[in-house]
């Protein structure tokens, strides 16, 4: 029965390749089709979460019947269950987005193309083969590359083109990662690295861990791999730069999470975990500096976003599960609530015709639901109580103060007073301020009002009563950060080894 | 079912959130202080309670954290003055206020309120400080862009601050609950008395003390972190500031009393005591020293009401932490004496100023004269809040301030006696320059047609100005809740006599006697002959005749000799170091980017290359 | 309960009916010395009461409204009852009250009532004169404050009653050296709460009419005279308590005696003080405003902080 979560991965690929056939029926199903397709994966993944939650077990999906390390299997634990069902959830969102806010042709290559991306990011996460995390890797940078260039603005083509040089430069550091374990490991398969992590010759090792760090980092936009990101984030059309924020950046840091725990028995993990922690905190620093000034709504968002992803990074770098279950809180919280900022921005520049400050102006009379929505996901991002980011900021915070490190902490609160800086100038804009340009009032549509509004509800009540969301983060961490359940969990083939 | 202490915190969160959904005018309103006085209601039944049992207890498990809260003698005379002032400046606000925004908001930071003087471990401490701050933010926002993010900055400089704190603490005593920290501080000071090891370094506490300092300081207004106050207090609903500086200044205030109880012990063995006082409290006393002088002096030189009356809160302010900070048993509970007064007459000062502005529109003193007339029931009010505030026996404002002068003198501080002794002076000061500008003398003809007070602005009004009267005259009734702080007879005396060994104050006897004075004075004066009202250009002016064409007024820039005075003092200005922080980090931080995000691929490729050597020597 | 009420009532008229008396010679011999240093005769003692009642029977009075009428009747029993809180001798009637911090506020009350009465006539001299008694306030109330601390901290008390005991036994204040300081600090304070030159800023007769002053007349001018004659004597009275050693005299077998010879010996203490008031003050042309702050926040402070500080030690 479970061996149906693979359709997981099976489904948006088969979609993607029938987008060409649905076009030919006709034009005007595409993107229906993108929506339907979305919404059977929302509701595999709902079905994955709760079988995974419920059973307290993770799913192994083994390719073809073979039992690692001689087969691929995917492995969707407690961390990848959420993770997969954030993805699905934020596709469908973006998909019905996409309906109004995708107005360049050819359409039918942008659904491919975010299915695809859909796919990538899923299969990154609940791949258990580090080759094969390689290969989902390409997919989502690869259909990402298209996708921030799909305005064919020049302006696109040229992040696209940023992202491609810095994007290949990473991966292809992060396969000679890989080739440097299996040539010293001889096994590709995710457990049997961690199982044998141990035994790798000390230098290699180092140097293999080192790539890899690197090769995701780009992923991860930490600073300074991230300098495509801000003109990716903006040039890309609106609803792929909320899945970017969303699930896209997530993937990375997870991928990277799980490499580093994976390894952890190896001798130079401290020194990794120290430079992530310098590379996150810089991250965050120089992102909310670099938000202060933005004139462009989008981009200041794409800043913020990639300093909240800093954030991430130095929890997963604390090398403790309170500093692993804090950074996967935050990953949730911030999946909701950029999904929720880039659709609101996206939004008034499809109404209004820009996202500059100007175009700000005033425009909780002009669209008061959108704005409502970008200041509820502001507030929340700030870390005001009773909204759900406060909750994982300060779980990483004591986190990050109880391993010792108050001096990263002390730098982190500096740049999140940047952070409310530029976001409470924002909410007065819209607000308090009145624009230059008359105005009337937009009528929302009801579609787009109801995602906002869900997704305005999710983060108070996680804020309000973030309980059941812990528990679950709580299950997400001990995913990751327990790896000798995770060896256990993958059924071996036994006496198979290099 | 649902605990009491929930009830108290939650109810005016809810009920501002009801409020703001409905939106239907008239609804809201009774809405609202039908959350402002739920709490109140059950503190008052929990005074009950408290006699029969210590405290009240409560605690909930959300988020892997163990949220508990405690009430208990200190924090329901806190929780009093919020209940108390918060329901008058709810009630103000019926009047004030035409916007639904408002009342989720300002129940909000009432929530936060109640939330901090109930929580008894440093989390739900701070979670309720930042909905405080943030409620309150949201008031100011509304207003004034640059003022309320000036207030933000500050505050939430300081719940940053305080999260180290916390932070520090947590990751050395691993706990979170004050009971916790409160004993492993105190076993740990016995540690150091003994001379083992001791679990926080010297630094470590100093930098403990340090940053909550800055936390509570902000939020109390304490120089030289004073700078937001003055135009937060004046950029917002000006009912609502009856509550923020009666109410939400208090928290800082409290927050002080919350180093007292859980650092206390530890900080006086790690640093020592200078005379009576422990030398970290005379650093509280001593800024709080110059912050009564510094906010004096610059509530005389203003010229907006508003402003004035922020930058006297701020002087205000300044004696309850220099009670804090001499940090005997007796100067503690006259420092809470006069956070009582203190909320009293400010707050019944901003609900006077609320219907000021409600009824003139009008803010700066040059526009104003001659109201007593025309509003006399707000002038009433207002005599009561000068006499209380310039702390004139027989009100509550000279009952507490007396207690804080004999408590602060007692031990021992000749400077910060004297620096008292300024601040009751400039007090006169600045109020008699209200009355005289907004009340007396002549009327500027637009103001003719000015209504008195709105109903629920009296009723606000009249609680507090009774208050004012009662808790000066029956000074009794404070000092034995007060005594109950610490489970012992500080203050003696009965209802009406405050008794401290060395001092007396009966403020009954007072009454009598200035009653008996006045009465002394009218038989001579309705022996003489009748009297015959004149009108106000019927003065002397040398000999030359007067029309209303003439300003008989003083209006501006009347205490024009007090800034040539200070002209030296007045140049340094803390306000303007602040914004030029800002304003380097705002270009530090433009130049940065540009360079950094240059959009240049090539460099960014660089970028990689850097880090690709780092990760490669790093390694090996 | 009634008898020891009425005892309390007339020996309160006694003290009220005494000091306004020595009061209004104060303010006589006050005009006297000053006519006698600048080489003219002077009025007779007496004048000052003529004055007061010829005001207070004026056929006609004007009011600007209820405040000016208030204020002016405040300012009278803010007076009377500072007065009564001051030991004098042993007959004072709440002198277990006599605290010190509650003196010094009470005889700064009066001049509230005066300036809000001032004020309410609209009249600018008023405003400009209350401007400039507020200043003078706010430059004499640092000294003013150390030399009160001062004197609390010597005597580890705030009751004015036990630093007059003390006295007696230990001898004068102002053999003291830190109580010499604030004795000096608060003399020149006096100099002010009396309105004198150097410092009668407020009042300033010639340049703004009697600022706070210049709008009364009648019997309102009258009351005040009263409050000037009582103020006088209660502040002089005070002086002679804290400083001076007081005068409480147990020699007699007969209480009577007793009292008038604590009266005597009081009187002469407060005459001395009045009279290097009046020698300073014609002595001296006026400060300005700004002046005067400066001075008082100059000199007087620091030698009153001396005093607090040594005291303290």
């Amino acid at each position: 029965m479970s061996q149906y979560a693979s359709l997981l991965i099976a489904l948006p690929l088969i979609s993607a390749f029938f987008v060409p056939i649905i076009k030919a029926i006709g034009k005007k199903v595409v993107m229906p089709f993108l929506v339907l397709i979305t919404a059977i994966q929302m509701g595999m993944a709902t079905w994955v979460f709760n079988e995974v939650y419920t059973t307290g077990k993770p799913i192994i999906i083994m390719a073809g019947g073979f039992r690692p390390p001689v087969g691929i299997n995917l492995y969707i634990g407690h961390f990848a269950a959420l993770f997969v069902l954030i993805i699905a959830v934020a596709s469908f969102f973006m998909a019905i987005f996409s309906m109004k806010a995708i107005t360049v042709e050819p359409k039918d290559k942008y659904a491919m193309l975010s299915l695809l991306l859909m796919l990538g990011a899923t299969g990154m996460i609940s791949t258990g083969d580090i080759f094969n995390l390689f290969v989902f890797m390409e997919i989502t940078a690869i259909s990402a590359y298209a996708l921030t260039a799909y305005n064919k603005s020049g302006e696109a083509s040229e992040a696209a083109m940023k992202y491609i040089v810095l994007g290949g430069i990473g991966s292809s550091f992060f396969l000679v990662g890989i080739a440097l374990i299996y040539g010293s490991l001889g096994t590709l398969n995710m457990a049997q690295i961690a199982q044998l992590a141990g035994q790798m010759n000390p230098t290699v090792a180092q140097a293999a861990l080192a790539m890899l760090v690197f090769g995701l980092g780009v992923e991860a936009e930490l600073f300074p791999l991230n300098a495509w990101a801000p003109d990716a984030y903006q040039a890309a059309p609106h609803p792929v730069t909320a899945m970017f924020s969303a699930f896209v950046v997530k993937a990375g840091l997870y991928a990277l999470a799980r490499i580093l725990y994976l390894t952890h028995a190896v001798g130079s993990w401290g020194h990794i975990l120290r430079l992530l922690i310098i590379l996150g905190t810089l991250t965050v620093v120089i992102g909310e500096f670099s938000a202060l000034r933005q004139t462009n709504v989008k981009r200041m968002f794409a800043y913020s976003s990639i300093s909240q992803v800093g954030f991430i990074a130095v929890g997963f770098a604390l090398g403790t599960q309170a500093g692993v279950s804090a950074s996967i809180f935050h990953m949730v919280n911030h999946a909701i609530v950029k999904a929720l900022m880039f659709m609101a921005v996206g939004y008034v520049a499809l109404e209004l015709g820009g996202v500059t400050l100007e175009d700000f102006k005033g425009l909780g009379k002009v669209m008061p639901l959108t704005a409502f929505a970008i200041t509820v996901g502001a507030i929340s991002i700030i870390g005001i109580p009773l909204f759900n980011v406060f909750w994982s900021k300060i779980q990483l915070i004591l986190a990050a103060m109880k391993a010792g490190k108050s001096g990263v902490i002390a730098l982190i609160l500096g740049a999140s007073l940047v952070e409310a800086v530029y976001y409470i100038r924002l909410i007065h804009l819209m607000w308090f301020e009145e624009g230059s340009r008359e105005r009337t009032r937009i009528k929302e549509n009801f579609v787009f009002g109801t995602i906002m509004l869900l997704l305005v509800a999710l983060i108070i009540i996680i804020g309000v009563a973030p309980n059941m969301t812990w528990n679950i983060v709580q299950k997400a961490s001990a995913d990751i950060y327990n790896v000798a359940q995770y060896i256990k969990n993958v059924p071996l083939l036994p006496g198979v080894s290099p | 079912m649902i605990n009491e202490l929930m009830i108290i915190i939650f109810t005016p969160l809810i009920t501002g959130v009801i409020a703001w959904l409905l939106d239907i005018k008239g609804l809201r309103e009774g809405i609202s202080i039908l959350g402002a006085a739920v709490p109140l209601a059950y503190l008052i039944q929990a005074h009950q309670t408290l006699t029969s049992q210590p405290s009240i207890q409560y605690s909930i498990v959300i988020s892997g954290f163990k949220f508990e809260f405690l009430l208990y003698h200190l924090s329901w005379i806190f929780a009093m003055i919020a209940g108390v002032v918060g329901f008058a400046a709810v009630l103000g606000m019926a009047s004030t206020t035409k916007d639904s925004y408002e009342w989720l908001f300002a129940l909000m930071s009432l929530t936060g309120v109640y939330g901090i003087f109930l929580a008894d471990d440093l989390i739900s401490f701070f979670i309720f400080w930042e909905i405080m701050t943030f409620g309150s933010f949201m008031m100011v926002l509304k207003y004034n862009r640059k003022a309320s993010l000036k207030y933000f900055l500050l505050s939430v400089l300081g719940a940053y601050s305080m999260l180290l704190a916390i932070g520090i603490l947590y990751a050395k005593v691993g706990a979170l609950d004050f009971t916790t920290i409160q004993q492993t501080l105190y076993q740990d000071a016995m540690r150091g008395v003994l001379g083992t090891n001791t679990l926080l370094s010297r630094n470590d506490m100093l930098l403990i003390f340090g940053l909550f300092l800055i936390a509570f300081g902000v939020k109390a207004g304490m120089f030289p972190l004073h700078v937001w106050a003055p135009d937060a207090y004046s950029e917002t609903n000006q009912s609502y500031t009856a509550m923020f500086s009666g109410v939400l200044s208090k928290a800082g205030v409290y927050g002080m009393l919350v180093i007292y109880i859980l650092l206390g012990t530890r900080l006086m063995y790690q640093f020592g005591r200078i005379g009576a006082a422990p030398k970290f409290g005379y650093v509280i006393a001593f800024l709080g020293g110059i912050t009564i002088i510094v906010g004096g002096l610059l509530a005389a030189l203003q010229e907006d009401i508003r402003k004035l009356f922020a930058y006297s809160s701020i002087s205000q302010v300044g004696y309850i932490l220099v009670g804090i900070g001499v940090g005997s048993a007796l100067s503690i509970e006259a420092a809470i004496y006069h956070a009582i007064s203190h909320a009293l007459f400010k707050g019944l000062f901003f609900l006077i100023v609320a219907t000021i502005v409600l009824r003139t529109g009008k803010t700066e003193f040059k526009d104003m004269g001659g109201l007593a007339e025309k509003m006399p029931i707000t002038f009433a009010m207002t005599f009561v809040a000068i006499l209380s505030l310039a702390g004139i026996p027989p009100l509550v404002g000279f009952a507490s301030k007396w207690l804080l002068f004999e408590a602060v003198i007692h031990e021992n501080m000749p400077i910060l006696g004297g620096m008292i002794f300024f601040g009751s002076a400039i007090g006169f000061v600045y109020l008699i320059r209200f009355t005289y500008a907004v009340w007396f003398g002549q009327r500027p003809t637009d103001l003719d047609d000015t209504k008195d007070t709105p109903i629920p602005l009296a009723i606000a009004m009249g609680i507090l100005a009774l208050l004012n009267v009662v808790f000066g005259i029956a000074p009794g009734l404070v000092a034995t809740e007060l005594n109950k702080i610490f489970g012992k007879e500080i203050i003696k005396g009965t209802i009406w006599e405050l008794n401290i060994g060395f001092g007396r104050y009966n403020g009954l006897l007072i009454t009598i006697w200035l009653v008996t004075g006045i009465v002394i004075a009218g038989i001579i004066y309705f022996l003489g002959a009748k009297v015959r009202r004149v009108p106000v250009t019927d003065t002397y002016q040398g000999g030359n005749p007067v029309t209303m064409e003439y300003n008989l007024t003083i209006r501006r820039n009347f205490f024009l000799p007090l800034k040539e005075t200070l002209a030296f003092w007045l140049r340094i200005s803390f306000d303007r170091l602040y914004q030029d922080i800002g304003r380097w980090v705002e270009d530090l931080a433009e130049t940065l980017r540009n360079y950094i995000y240059n959009g240049n691929v090539q460099a960014y490729a660089w970028y990689l290359a850097i880090i690709l050597l780092i990760l490669a020597l790093w390694g090996v | 309960m009634i008898t020891s009420m009425i005892g309390i009532a007339l020996k309160a008229f006694l003290i009220l009916l005494y000091a306004t008396f020595v009061g209004f010679m104060f303010m006589g011999i006050i005009r006297i010395v000053t006519a006698r240093i600048h080489r003219r005769v002077g009025p007779p003692i007496y004048q000052p009461i003529l004055d007061t009642i010829k005001l207070l029977s004026k056929k006609s009075n004007i009011t600007h409204g209820l405040i000016y009428d208030f204020g002016v009747l405040y300012a009278l029993g803010a007076t009377i009852l500072a007065l009564m809180f001051i030991p004098l001798g042993s007959i004072s009637i709440l002198r277990a009250y006599g605290d010190l911090i509650l003196i010094t506020f009470l005889l700064e009350i009066p001049m509230l009532g005066i300036m809000f009465a001032a004020m309410s006539s609209g009249n600018p001299w008023a405003g400009l004169g209350s401007q400039r008694a507020l200043l003078t306030l706010l430059a004499v109330q640092v000294p003013l404050g150390f030399a009160i601390v001062a004197l609390a901290e010597f005597y580890d008390t705030f009751s004015t009653y036990q630093i007059v005991m003390a006295q007696q036994t230990a001898g004068w204040s102002i053999t003291y050296l830190p109580l010499l300081l604030a004795a000096v600090a608060y003399d020149i304070v006096l100099q002010a709460m009396f309105g004198k030159e150097p410092f009668d800023i407020m009042i300033a007769p010639g340049e703004i009419s009697l600022g706070p002053m210049v709008e009364f007349g009648g019997k309102h001018m009258g009351i005040l005279q009263i409050q000037h004659a009582i103020a006088l004597f209660a502040e002089t009275l005070f002086f002679s308590n804290i400083f001076l050693g007081g005068a409480v005299v147990t020699a007699f077998a007969s209480s009577i005696l007793n009292t008038l010879a604590s009266l005597g010996i009081l009187l002469i203490k407060q005459l001395a003080v009045l009279l290097i008031a009046i020698f300073i003050g014609a002595i001296f042309p006026r400060f300005t405003i700004d002046q005067a702050a400066r001075f008082y926040w100059k000199w007087p402070t620091i030698i009153a902080a001396a005093g607090a500080i040594l005291a303290a030690l």
